[in-house]
Order: C-alpha cells, then structure tokens, then sequence
C-alpha cells in the first residue's frame, strides 16, 4: 500500500492539531460556559461536546479564529440542552395536570410524549410561522391540499412543497440521533 | 436548530412516497413501483423512521395533551431563564422573549413577542407601562437620550412615566409617534398605522416627513406620507386591555380583525358579510363563544375545525 503512510501522516497532523486545539481552548471554553449556565457540570458537558463537534469538522487547519467557532458551536449546544429540559419540565408539568401532582402518569407515557414533542419541537422551529400553520393543518387536522390551498391562497403545489418540507425536516431531526 | 442539512436522494424517495400514499388513488403501477421500492432495505429503513417520525405529530393528542401547551410552557421557562442570567431590568412574565439582540447587561434592551390569545403587561425600567395586545412583537432600545420602542406588528398602549425630559418614542414602519408624559395607544397594521390619545398629545412624523398632532379624546391614521384626519376615539378604545372588545355598529370584518390576535389558526370572512354592521360585547379571552353567539344576530354561519374557522353568509 504507497498510500497508507501519506494518509496515516494526514491523520497525525491533525490528531496534532485536535491536541493543540484542545490544550489550547478547553478550559477558556468551560470557564465560558459556566459564567453563562451558571452550573460546573453544564460546562463540562457542553465544553466536551463542543470538542466532540469540533473535531467531525473538515479543514480544520483552516479555522482562523478557533475561540469564536468554539463559542458559536457551544451557544448552540447550550441552547439544545436548556431547550430540552425545559421541554422535558413542560412534558411533566402538562402530565401532572392530567394525573395530578403526585404524577402518577405511567413513565413510558411520559418518554413518548417528550419524543414527540421533541420531535415536533424541532421541525416547527426551521419552518416560517406560514409554513407551520400549512404542515399543521395537513398534519394535525389532517386537511387536503385543495382546503389548506383555498384557506392559504395558495396554490396546491405550493402547499404540496411545504408539506414535504416538513416532512423532510422529520427525517432530517431523526437521522443525527 | 435548523438543520443544515440536505436529504439524501432515498430520503427525498421517501418524503415523495408519503405524501403519494395520503394523497390516495394510486394506480396500479403506482402500487408496484412501491413496493419494488420498499423492498430494499435501505429504503424501507428510512421509510418506516418517516413513518414513525410524522407519526410523532398525533402522539399528544393520543395523550390528551395539546402539543402547543407544552411549547408554549418550554418557552416561558425559557424566557424566565433567560431574563434572570441576563439580569434585565425588563420585568416581563410570561412574554416570549424572541431574541435578547445586543443585551450584554444594558437594561431595557430586546425585544417583546406575545403569542396568540395572550395580552401583557409591561414595565419598562424608567416605570413607563406597557399593555401589549396578544400577537404583537416591538423591540426595546431604551438610551440615555430616547426611550424608543419600534412597534413591528400588533398594538400596544403606552402609559409614560411623567416626569422623564427623555423623548417617549413609538416607531413603526410608517413613521415615529412622539409623546412626553402621556397615555395613548399605538396600532400597525399592513398599510398604515394608527396613533389614538388618551391623555396629553402626541406628535406623529411620517417616514416621509409629514409633521402632525393628534390631542386627546382622538385619533389619527397614518402612512408613509401622508396622515389622516383626526377622528374622535371609538367609545371603548383600551378596552382590549381589561379584555374585553366592545362593538358598537362596526363591519363584522373590523370585529374579526380585533379578535384574530386572540385566534389560533386561521379564519377565513366570505366578503358577502364582511360589511355585515356588528353591536355586542366580546370576551377576547374567550373568542370562539364570540364566534359562535354571531348566528344568532346576523345572517352567518360559522363552520369551526380546530385552527379554521370559516363564516360565511347563511
């Protein structure tokens, strides 16, 4: 094999790079993450799955300002984490309504519930406010083309397209999971 | 988070055969080229996480939950989160704060959203009041010199704390509304706004420079370039803000449009009775009674699906 020893080169270099990166950035980014989380063990968490991110990235050598990458990809994460939990608060809260505050709610109930409004969660945040109210109306209320197009003015291709962008997005939340 | 990401070509296939199977009436053919399909297993592993994925929309009502209960409640935890470690002044509760833009620790910056259905009131950090009428959104900037808020959708009713030589300023698309020391109230809509006085007077300048005063007790409509007459106040002016919309001979079409901020989904008003004249008191927390009491007043019929609601002439 000639090539083996040009792409176990690439390799280390940047194995070399992902260690300079993370001796580097590591603990600035933790220390970041908890002045803005407030919590020691968020900032663990996030600080690594930041890294974790970072090293799926390609070129790496190309990242001129590493701190500001670093600080954009852990914003994002931060956020899925807090919107998570705060879905996952929301779901018992909802529950305990319906089974009171003893919470009596069978658990598998609450793990699908918190699935599915995960899920949902996800896929209506990429759509407009329109296009929401369309895949909705297709999903939820189960209209046809030709009464969400009437009540849209739009035409029925249109509501065609946006209804299989939503359901494009539901394969698109799924797959990195 | 939007995904950045683009289907792949089995994943686009998928997509393309959900909609196909819902939409019915396929033929023959159409039945065989899917199930060649489906039967490799690449394709019917993607199909089925469809499937499940889509499926994922009916699970809370299965549950008896409203789906948009549980967001709603997510994102007012999320909101009183975000207030706290920012440390904004802004006392807001129960308001959707969009996006902090440009906080970092200045108070009375950001802007205010209020979904459908829920009014909210506000105190700015100089102790001037907001009352936003649900589905409205304005932006914040309070500075040493101006208290600027810029009004983007929806209505909002200002009582200015007295006593402040810093300018109160409402801009919207169409111009800026200037008061000091006053209560009034400020609508924009798709074509024009409108500035109604309570107390004192306010100044309205248009994006185009057309300079005009509106006094109290009454109101003025404006565009880009050019300002209305002023028009004495309807009788019960901010009486959205104790929740109530008191019609008093008014088009069905002006009632509707008081009432869809309080809407989920959309309604749809058949033209033959958009000019229909309406007298009654509504409940805007409670619309869909609204609605559904018009039969028996004027000639409609009301025909109510969640999220869709149509009148038309009966």
């Amino acid at each position: 094999m000639s090539g083996g020893a040009q792409v176990l080169t690439e390799r280390d270099k940047r194995r070399w790079l992902i260690t300079n990166l993370f001796t580097d950035h590591y603990p600035w980014l933790k220390r970041l993450i908890r002045r803005r989380s407030g919590s020691q063990a968020v900032a663990e968490d996030v600080a690594s799955e930041t890294f974790l991110h970072l090293v799926r990235l390609p070129a790496l050598e190309a990242i001129d300002e590493p701190r500001a990458l670093l600080s954009t990809i852990a914003s994002r994460i931060l956020y899925k984490v807090w919107r998570r939990r705060d879905l996952e608060r929301a779901c018992e809260e909802t529950l305990a309504i319906h089974y009171g505050p003893q919470d009596r709610s069978p658990p598998e109930e609450k793990a699908l519930l918190l699935e599915s409004i995960r899920l949902i969660d996800q896929v209506l945040a990429s759509l407009s406010p329109k296009e929401r109210e369309i895949f909705l109306l297709y999903k939820i209320e189960r209209a046809t083309y030709a009464e969400i197009s009437q009540q849209q003015g739009l035409s029925i291709s249109a509501v065609r397209r946006v209804v299989a962008k939503g359901l494009r997005l539901c394969l698109l939340v799924t797959a990195d999971e | 988070m939007t995904p950045v990401s683009e289907c792949t070509v089995v994943q686009e296939q998928a997509v393309e055969w959900m909609l196909r199977l819902r939409e019915g009436d396929l033929s023959v053919e159409e039945r065989a080229a899917f199930d060649r399909w489906h039967a490799d297993p690449r394709c019917s592993e993607v199909f089925a996480r469809l499937a499940r994925a889509a499926g994922a929309f009916e699970v809370p009502r299965r549950l008896g939950v409203k789906f948009d209960d549980v967001l709603r409640t997510a994102d007012t935890r999320g909101m009183s989160r975000r207030t706290a470690i920012k440390g904004t002044a802004l006392g807001v509760l129960g308001v959707s704060v969009a996006a902090w833009v440009g906080v970092r620790g200045i108070p009375g910056q950001g802007s205010l959203r209020t979904s459908i259905g829920n009014r909210e009131t506000i105190a700015l950090p100089d102790s001037s009041q907001l009352v936003l009428n649900a589905d409205t959104s304005l932006q914040v900037g309070m500075s040493g010199d101006e208290r600027r808020l810029q009004l983007t959708h929806g209505r909002v009713l200002a009582r200015v704390a007295p006593g402040s030589s810093r300018p109160f300023v409402i801009a919207t698309r169409f111009g800026t509304i200037r008061a000091l020391g006053t209560v009034f109230q400020v609508e924009v809509g798709s074509d024009a706004a409108e500035a109604a006085v309570i107390e004192s007077k306010v100044q309205i300048r248009t994006l185009n420079g057309s300079v005009g005063v509106v006094e109290a007790g009454r109101r003025a409509r404006f565009s880009a370039d050019h300002i209305g007459p002023n028009v004495p106040l309807r009788q019960s002016e901010t009486d959205w803000t104790r929740g109530v919309y008191a019609a008093d001979d008014v088009p069905l079409e002006e009632v509707i449009e008081n009432l869809r901020p309080y809407m989920h989904g959309a309604i749809r008003l058949d033209p033959a009775v958009a000019h229909l004249p309406i007298s009654g008191v509504f409940l805007l927390d409670d619309p869909l009674r609204t609605l559904n009491a018009l039969p028996q007043v004027v000639p409609v019929k009301i025909e109510h699906i969640p999220l869709w609601t149509t009148i038309s002439p009966r």
